[in-house]
């Protein structure tokens, strides 16, 4: 019925701005991001009938924008495995100089961190999943998720502080 | 919680800053054209095939049939008998209540079409039904009905949708937090 066009961009509008950060900061690539935003709200159309409200409608939309954005970066060799986990155990981490803590300068730190410690980073601290979850997604340990969060925090530091960022994608 | 956690938590919603170009809806918008559901075209012709059955049968009984005196022949549903009169009443209550709350979603105008087509289809049983033999006239009747209850299904599925997704009919929450 002609009724479902307009029901799927009040979705849309809803939505879309929200799961195009995902996209964003999954793929690190405004292109990618936009051409899975579109690929995910055709799924979301198609899977409409299945959703039976057990979560928001917001974090179902989410779950799908996010799986879509892990099968892309599989299918570019996107290696979580491959990063040791040796180190169970990170030390816990310093804090940030409170003079770097800024949302662009974080952007931009995010941005150059390696696919794998962007993709745990993101996925905890900015779409709200917890290592369980992070793990039954990327199909790691919850271990491996903890210890690649931890050296991705790491990472963002040492990024941080030493400002030597390169602009991705214009963030 | 060190720092960093606590800043990008309390700053959450300042990190959502990209926006998608408007390409992408009209990308999508052309891509469910493609992959439009059929779902308005199969009542409609399931209703057509209704309307043929019905115009056979009323030929077929034309043979045998007597004209009956048409100053007599009711030609609304409400005519045909008191109780007619009633569920006239009953079934257009209905859609009218059916239509009001729709137009508090602004989506009136999406099923307008419909309601139209059904309308033509209800003006063409009621002129049949003034022309009909007396064997005839229960099935056109009968048609009458369930144009009526076409229209108000119609405009349930439609309710149903728009309630569906309407913001205020779902827990939204600004920022979409997970909460786990």
């Amino acid at each position: 019925m002609k009724g479902d066009r307009k029901a799927q961009f009040e979705l849309y509008r809803l939505y879309s701005q929200a799961m195009y950060n995902v996209c964003l900061r999954m793929t690190n690539n405004s292109l990618d991001a936009e051409d899975l935003l579109q690929q995910s709200f055709v799924d979301v159309y198609s899977k409409m009938d299945s959703f039976r409200y057990e979560s928001t409608i917001g974090a179902w939309i989410k779950r799908i924008v996010v799986n879509n954005c892990i099968n892309f970066l599989k299918k570019r060799k996107l290696n979580i495995e491959t990063l040791d986990d040796r180190f169970h155990h990170v030390a816990d981490c310093e804090a940030v100089d409170e003079a770097h803590l800024n949302v662009k300068a974080i952007n931009t730190a995010l941005a150059n961190l390696p696919d794998g410690y962007r993709v745990v980073f993101s996925l905890y601290m900015l779409e709200g999943y917890d290592h369980k979850e992070i793990g039954e997604i990327l199909n790691i340990t919850e271990a491996t998720s903890k210890s690649q969060f931890s050296r991705a925090r790491k990472k963002l530091r040492e990024l941080l502080e030493g400002q030597q960022l390169v602009l991705v994608d214009g963030r | 919680m060190d720092n960093l956690e606590k800043f990008i938590r309390e700053n959450r919603a300042e990190f959502d800053t990209g926006v998608p170009s408007l390409d992408v809806w009209a990308k999508l918008d052309q891509h469910l054209d493609q992959q439009r559901p059929a779902g308005r075209v199969v009542w409609m012709r399931r209703l057509r095939a209704a309307a043929a059955v019905l115009l056979l049968l009323m030929l077929g009984g034309l043979g045998g049939a007597h004209f009956v005196n048409s100053a007599n022949n009711a030609n609304t549903l409400a005519d045909v008998s008191p109780e007619h009169a009633k569920m006239e009443r009953e079934l257009s209550r209905q859609v009218d209540e059916k239509l009001a709350k729709l137009a508090t979603y602004k989506q009136d105008s999406v099923v307008k079409e419909d309601i139209q087509e059904l309308d033509a289809t209800y003006e063409e049983l009621r002129h049949e039904l003034e022309n009909a033999p007396e064997g005839a006239k229960e099935k056109i009747v009968q048609a009458m009905i369930e144009t009526y209850q076409t229209k108000i299904n119609i405009l349930q599925q439609v309710l149903e949708k728009v309630e569906g997704v309407n913001p205020d009919n779902i827990k939204y929450a600004k920022n979409d937090e997970v909460s786990l």
